[in-house]
């Protein structure tokens, strides 16, 4: 039997268990059937080294369950982000990395000979010159070395480029490196500067943070490339509602983020369906880049002319506007929070004040039920809603019926002028 | 370009660590306590043995017991890879840089990093539920402001604010900043900060910074203890009681909820007989409002069942739109 590797060397391995152990947590050894026992116990052991204090255990009727559970406002750095920093290598490889760092300096290049000797006689151990070279090679292309050729002999140093350095020009950038390594994409790789540098993040906290969502990172790289390049992709794409893979084609145009939940969306072009669709990243398993597609510009124009009447994510089954009109009572004076709150976050829907205290609110939109969420958290001063999507009106009013009768409330004998501070006299 | 590589590894930023301070000798426990610190939990029986056993014959260990680096220089922290570089390129034309670097160090900086192109383009990416009032970020006082602000935080000295509040009144507090918070969301960010009386930290307060229209350094002589003072309101944990919920099976629900409410600290269970999921969560009690109104987004495929006031107010607001429904006009 193999001896179990605290490190990894394929981080989509790990990806789907920090998921759900993080997303989900109710999970337990017999609800991972996708993959053996056996795998699933050396998955749960590597998490709980990674994350240490965030990972926690409970015991339900179907066993023993381990979840990740933190509040996100109170972490200076994604715990996550240890996912990233896990990845298994050779005794040659740290070795070599460190050998090399030590020898080579800014101002002086070395030939791959020099180099060689120089590491054998500090480590006193024999290295093939070939396998300098090729770590040379790597790093040169990593930015961390760089190269020269002079005839037919490449000659290497070390980049002069470090934080430090940089720092020298700016001040505050390790300042902001804390900032955006829990704001900005990517944020790992500020992670990654600071760990280097040893600074720790003492400076910023995060709230609305939603963790997860860097492990979908990887994947969100090759797409931000493959758009930047204008190219067609393939990927295969996991169905939550199937259960199933598929792979689909098309022209990846935009990266749709949801500022509320996190999650992050794939736009996308599907040239055959002749219709912008989005995809979830974290459903997303791998992209393959299919070559340039020479129609870009005019995607990404119609994708630009179209976006502000999308909600959320979603464009619809038909390409008529669907629209809604939500009446609102809202106390003007005491309640001016609540406008703001609209105008804030209502996507420049408009807005018209009809009487004192008797608002209005249209929106046209591409689907509908994508808005339904937001309209419910006006519940309790909706006088009227209507709008063109007649399933959309129902459902709320139905939705009500059934609140009243979950929470058992009695419309008959409820005394809200007594109760309530915010009496409503529509 | 590889995100994923040993190069940025735990095992290999420890590692750093100890080379650096075992240039003049470390104990064996000095080792091992570093690495419990730094590293993994189970790192101490995967990294060390082959630390001290020889496999990546990085130490040796000398006649005083204690183990020295074969490495002979300072530089064993790696220089910023093409990766780094390009991320770096990128918040460059992120507006918020601006708040930490002048315009000329910006460019300069640029300048600096050569032809390495951005990670990533601010108009590759689309955030679609983003506050649209978000904080002015390049207006000269707002940077002037939140720069202040950042020294006071950095050299922990106190502030002089002139704020205005929501309804439009001017008010002046002396504080001493603590943390900045940041919002995605609101695009939005917060002072955190204590109110101070006779040089003494007394009281926790959050001020927007949109709102602040001058801060100011204060000469202020603080008391002798102030640091544990600040640190014990500012870390004295606001929690309510837990709210409990019960996540129904219908409308996926259960992956709608567990990513809206992600951020939060919280626990779920699955409740086979009855097919539902019950969750407890803990929160702040300053984020009631915003739970209660993501609450009533899901409709009736959560039940709130407490606390009793959480639960009141949830009651309240069915109760109140149940009527409009209903009303005869």
């Amino acid at each position: 039997m193999a001896e179990f590797n605290e490190l990894i060397r394929n981080f989509d391995k790990i990806r789907d268990y920090i998921r759900d152990f993080y997303i989900y947590g109710f999970k337990s050894r017999t609800d991972f059937t996708h993959k053996s026992a056996r795998t699933y116990d050396n998955e749960r052991r590597r998490i709980e080294s990674y994350m240490g204090e965030y990972m926690k255990w409970d015991y339900s009727k179907s066993g023993k369950t381990a979840f990740i559970s933190m509040d996100c406002a109170k972490v200076p750095v994604n715990p996550l982000y240890a996912a990233w920093k896990s990845k298994a290598f050779t005794a040659n490889d740290i070795m070599l990395h460190f050998y090399i760092l030590d020898i080579m300096n800014v101002s002086e290049t070395l030939s791959l000979e020099d180099l060689t000797d120089r590491i054998c006689g500090r480590s006193g151990q024999t290295f093939e010159i070939q396998t300098v070279r090729n770590k040379c090679r790597e790093y040169a292309a990593m930015g961390m070395l760089e190269v020269e050729k002079r005839g037919k002999v490449f000659f290497y140093k070390r980049s002069a480029k470090t934080l430090e350095t940089l720092a020298a020009i700016a001040p505050n950038l390790p300042e902001a490196v804390k900032f955006f390594q829990g704001s900005a994409l990517f944020g790992e790789i500020g992670s990654f500067i600071l760990d280097e540098n040893q600074i720790k993040n003492d400076r910023f906290s995060f709230q609305h943070n939603y963790v997860a969502h860097t492990l979908e990172d990887g994947i969100l790289l090759e797409l931000l490339s493959c758009i930047r390049k204008g190219e067609a992709i393939a990927f295969v794409n996991y169905s939550e509602k199937r259960k199933s893979t598929s792979t689909i084609e098309g022209i990846p145009l935009k990266i749709l983020i949801s500022a509320s939940t996190g999650r992050r969306y794939l736009c996308l072009y599907r040239v055959y369906q002749r219709r912008f669709t989005t995809y979830r990243l974290d459903h997303i398993k791998s992209v393959t880049p299919m070559g340039e597609c020479p129609e870009i510009m005019e995607y990404r124009e119609k994708l630009q002319k179209n976006i502000d009447r999308v909600w959320g994510v979603g464009f619809g089954g038909r390409s008529r506007l669907e629209v809604i009109c939500m009446k609102l009572y809202i106390r003007e004076g005491q309640e001016d929070f609540i406008l703001e709150r609209i105008r804030r976050e209502g996507k420049g829907g408009e807005l018209l004040r009809l009487e004192p205290d008797i608002y209005l609110y249209t929106k046209e939109v591409y689907d509908a039920s994508e808005i339904s969420p937001w309209i419910k958290t006006f519940t309790g001063r909706i006088i009227q809603l209507e709008g063109t999507n007649d399933a959309v009106i129902s459902r709320f009013y139905n939705d009500i019926d059934r609140m009243k009768a979950i929470y058992g409330i009695e419309g008959s004998t409820w005394n809200y002028s007594q109760k309530s501070t915010d009496v409503i006299t529509p | 370009m590889e995100l994923f590589s040993e190069v940025y590894g735990c095992y290999y930023s420890v590692v750093a660590g100890i080379l650096e301070q075992a240039k003049t000798g470390m104990l064996r426990t000095e080792i091992e306590s570093m690495v419990q610190e730094q590293a993994f939990y189970e790192s101490t029986f995967h990294l060390l043995p082959r630390l001290f056993g020889g496999e990546w014959n990085l130490l040796e260990q000398q006649a005083d017991r204690k183990y020295y680096s074969k490495t002979g220089s300072d530089r064993v922290r790696r220089p910023l890879t093409v990766l780094e570089k390009s991320w770096l390129q990128a918040l460059l034309l992120d507006v918020r840089m601006g708040l930490f670097l002048e315009q000329t160090q910006m460019v300069a900086l640029k300048q600096e990093l050569g032809d390495i192109e951005p990670l990533f383009y601010p108009e590759d990416l689309h955030v679609f539920d983003h506050a649209s009032d978000g904080d002015s970020y390049e207006a000269e006082s707002y940077q002037e402001n939140f720069r202040i602000i950042l020294n006071a935080c950095q050299n922990e000295h106190p502030l002089t604010i002139a704020y205005e509040n929501g309804r439009q009144k001017r008010q002046t507090y002396h504080v001493l900043p603590y943390r900045l918070f940041y919002s995605n969301r609101d695009d939005k960010f917060r002072l955190s900060c204590a109110l101070i009386q006779k040089g003494y930290p007394y009281r926790r307060m959050v001020l927007n910074l949109g709102r602040i229209r001058k801060a100011e350094p204060e000469e202020r002589v603080l008391s002798e203890n102030w640091q544990e003072q600040l640190k014990y309101i500012m870390e004295r944990p606001a929690r309510s009681e837990p709210v409990r919920f019960i996540i129904y099976n219908e409308r996926n629900a259960l992956e709608r909820c567990m990513l809206q409410f992600a951020s939060w600290e919280k626990q779920t269970e699955y409740d086979e007989a009855k097919g539902q999921y019950h969750c407890t969560l803990y929160y702040d009690k300053q984020d009631e409002p915003e739970l209660l109104i993501r609450f009533l987004s899901f409709g009736p495929v959560l039940q709130v069942l407490g606390p009793v006031d959480f639960l009141k107010n949830m009651k309240e607001r069915i109760a109140k739109q149940w009527m409009l429904n209903n009303r005869m006009d």
